[in-house]
Formats: structure tokens, sequence, C-alpha cells
């Protein structure tokens, strides 16, 4: 950064003669002159750098403590412009880079999604182009409020979107809706049913006829509080039962894999394909767009000239890499299968159970028909209601 | 102004003060053998590339070595490089 100051400053190779030029150097500094890469000659000249806009300062210093000034090199400074006035060709250059970067500018090159969590990037960006809005894409042209509008009412799993354009970068801000929970009529009659058979613990009614007791086994579906209760002035009346039933039920839970997978092992024979990309035009470096083999990866990676993260220009290359591959069937390893497989299985018994307990588990791994399987018995303590 | 530089020195050293703060004195700071950082110097008093002569104030620093530079200075540092040899107080 130093250097460029310098240079934009523009700088001046010094020699400086005499008995004693060190006193030259403690004159410059005693005149809060800025020198630097200082190096003596012999014992009667030193070389010295120094802003170009300090010599006539440091010729009359020399002049007083007797020393000859000689101007090696200029560098940077008024030498750049006045060089540069002769280079049409290069004012030309920047003054063109300029006015393709600002006019660029209003065109959309590139697109970022944030806060999309189900809805995928490609999804967004095919929404934009139903609603006109894609790369290359006058933005002036175009009212964010109505694009917002129509893709509010053309998906409804979006609640709110925004989009915000800065530079060539359109950056768009989405949030999805949340699905509304089920809403109980508490008013409604309603009786509680056993979800899942167990032994029951405990029972703690709040509204209702209790139908079992502790220590009942209760069958799925069985009825737990009946909504119609006794009266004691008139007809039985009908209530929306409220209870917490706490049982111990039991979980046989299996999961299987295969003993043998396919794998991909990599070929030789991958090529490199280069694209330059102008605008929406596309020039190829190659003649073959075509797949020769038939199993391969192909990855495509785009590359445009950006200024930071804001500014895209439209030109860029697209570099196609073809890696071939080849599948091979081979053995998966038992143990890490096995344990893989224990614990998708107590994220499933977790999910099944929600906010109730595990008192104890077990896993039995056996091998069948070329399968893997993992299974998993459990006790727990749930809310059976 | 000696004496009161030595006084001034003296009693740094029996306040614990750090002597470049209350004197004014000279700090060298040698980073291996290839840089050397000069505050609160005076000024140069011999420049050549085997040995650069130093006016610190009350003492004078010799600085002996082969390639010596004086990269950057002003008023009240200098940094030397080069393949420093040895520093002689004078």
């Amino acid at each position: 950064m130093k250097k460029l100051y310098n240079l934009a400053r523009g700088t001046v190779r010094v020699e400086a003669s005499g008995v004693e030029p060190e006193i030259l150097l403690n004159k410059l500094c005693d005149n809060n002159i800025e020198f630097w890469d200082t190096r003596s000659e012999d014992g009667f000249s030193v070389l010295f750098t120094a802003h170009s806009a300090d010599l006539t300062e440091i010729r009359s210093c020399a002049l007083k403590n007797g020393c000859d000034i000689k101007i090696l090199g200029t560098r940077g400074g008024k030498t750049i412009t006045r060089s540069a006035k002769r280079r049409y060709a290069l004012l030309i250059g920047i003054a063109a880079c300029i006015i393709i970067t600002a006019v660029s500018s209003l065109f959309v090159w590139s697109i970022s999604v944030s806060g999309n969590k189900n809805m995928s990037y490609g999804e967004v960006v095919r929404a934009l182009k139903e609603c006109g809005v894609e790369y290359g894409v006058f933005w002036p042209a175009i009212s964010a409020e109505s694009i917002e509008n129509e893709i509010l009412l053309k998906h409804p799993d979006v609640s709110w979107i925004s989009l915000n354009m800065s530079n060539s970068r359109l950056e768009v801000i989405i949030h999805e809706r949340t699905e509304k929970p089920d809403i109980v009529n508490e008013a409604e009659p309603r009786s509680i049913y056993a979800q899942k058979s167990g032994i029951i613990t405990n029972v703690s009614v709040l509204l209702g006829k209790s139908a079992v007791n502790i220590g009942d086994t209760v069958c799925e579906g069985e009825i737990l509080v009946n909504g119609l209760v006794d009266s004691e002035t008139g007809d039985d009346r009908q209530v929306h039962a409220i209870a917490d039933v706490t049982a111990r039920t039991w979980y046989e839970i299996s999961a299987v894999s295969p003993l043998t997978e396919n794998k991909k092992s990599e070929k030789d024979g991958g090529s490199l394909k280069l694209s330059l990309l102008s605008g929406k035009n596309r020039i190829n470096f190659y003649s073959d767009s075509r797949n020769k083999e038939q199993s391969c990866d192909k990855i495509n990676k785009l590359r445009y000239i950006s200024f930071g993260d804001s500014f895209v220009i439209p030109i860029g290359v697209d570099i196609q890499s073809t890696n071939s591959y080849e599948i091979r069937e081979c053995e998966v390893d038992r143990e890490e299968t096995a344990l893989r497989l224990q614990d998708d299985l107590m994220a499933e018994l977790r999910y099944r159970i929600g906010s109730g307990e595990i008192v104890s588990s077990s896993f039995a791994v056996t091998e069948c028909d070329g399968l893997l399987v993992v299974t998993l018995r459990a006790e727990c303590m749930e809310n059976i209601a | 102004m000696g004496k009161i530089k030595a006084r001034a020195e003296l009693l740094s050293d029996r306040i614990d003060l750090p002597a470049d703060a209350l004197a004014g004195s000279a700090k060298l700071t040698l980073n291996g053998r290839r840089h050397l950082l000069i505050e609160n110097h005076k000024g140069i008093s011999k420049y050549g590339e085997k040995q650069i002569v130093i006016d610190c104030g009350n003492m004078k620093t010799r600085i002996c070595g082969d390639e010596l530079n004086l990269t950057a200075m002003d008023k009240n540092d200098m940094l030397i490089t080069g393949r420093i040899l040895s520093i002689e107080l004078e």
C-alpha cells in the first residue's frame, strides 16, 4: 500500500555527493523530509529515494551543506500522467471499461438467494424466470414490487420475498410459510383413545370419565377416557375429555441394509472443455460436445469477472470437466453399517415416543439373504392418550 | 545538559521507569542480525556500507557489518538493515 502511495505521489532517486553527505541526511530529517532506501556508494556519496514534491527542498538543503545533487531517475506521479497523455489507446480503453461496467451494472448478471429452506435455488430462479427476471434482464425496466407480488400469488409456500439489486447482483431474500398447527375445538364432545398398546402406569384425568386403571393392559385404539360423564341432576352429559395417560410401551423396530454396494471408481480419460461467456452468448473452444463415455461426471464451473462480491461483469469462462468412472460392486464395512443403522433406529424411536423416555434398549444384528438386519428392542414410558 | 541526562537516567533506574521514557535515551532494538531499529537518535555521524556511526546524545553507536543500508529514517527513528556484525557504544 505504501509503495502504491509513493508511486501515486511520485518518487525521485537522488545521488548526493559531498565531503559529509551524512549531514545532508540529518538536515533532511530535521526538515521532516521523508526519504528511504538509502545506500552509501563510497565515502563521499549517498543514494536515497524521496518524494518528487520534496526535490526543491532537498536541493536547497544540499546547497547549504555543500553537497551536489544528481537525479538518477523518477517514478510515478506526474511521470505517469505525462506518459499517459500520449497513450490514446490506453485512455480510450480505460474509458470504455468504465462505460461498459457502468452499463452492465443495469443488467442482472448474478442472482443470490438466501432464506430458502424447502425451495431450492433452482426453483427460486425458475420462479423468477416465470415472472420475467433472468440473467441479462434490464433491471430498470422491471418493477420489483410487482415481481414480488406475482411470486407470492403463484407460490403459496412463500410468505415474504424481497428483491434487492446491488450493481449487477440481484439478491433474493425469501421467507417460507410455516404450516398452520391443527386447531382443536375444545367445545366438541370427544373421548380419548390409546394411540399405542401398553401397560398403564399413571392416569391423570382433567375432564371426562376414566375407563382404565393403573396396571391395566390396553391395546391401540382402546378407549382410555370416556367423554360421556354421569350427571347427578339429569341425563348423562358429553364433554371434551382431557387427560394424560402414561404407559409402559415396547418397541421392536428393524432396519436393513444390503451387504454390497456400488461404488464409483475413476477411470483415465477425463476431459476439460473451455467456453467463453459474454452475456447470453457462448463461444465454445471445442468442437464435439457429446459424451464419449457411458458413465461420467460432468462438472461445470462458471467464473465471471467480478469486483468484490457485488459487481459482476457478464464476461467469464465456463470450465467443463468430464470425469469418466465405472461402477464396481464391493462389500460394505459391516461394523460401520451396523452403527449407522443403530443411530437411525434410535432417531426413529425418539421420533415415535416424542417427549417420552426410553427405559431400556438393546440391539440385535443378523445377516439374512445378503442383507444386514439390525433390530432395536426398547421399553419406553410415554403418554399414549 | 549531559549531567542532567545522566541524572535523569539514574532517577529512571531508581524508580524503575524505562530510560527512554524519562531521559529520552536512545533505544536500540535488534531483530536477528539484519534489522536494527534505533529510537531517539540525534543524527548520523558517519555513513558507509561497512560502518555506520549514530549520534545517540550522550554516546555514539558504531554499527559494523556488510551491505549496511539506512532503510528508513526520520527525526526520531531509523532502521538499519544489512548483515550486522557488531554494535559498539562509545
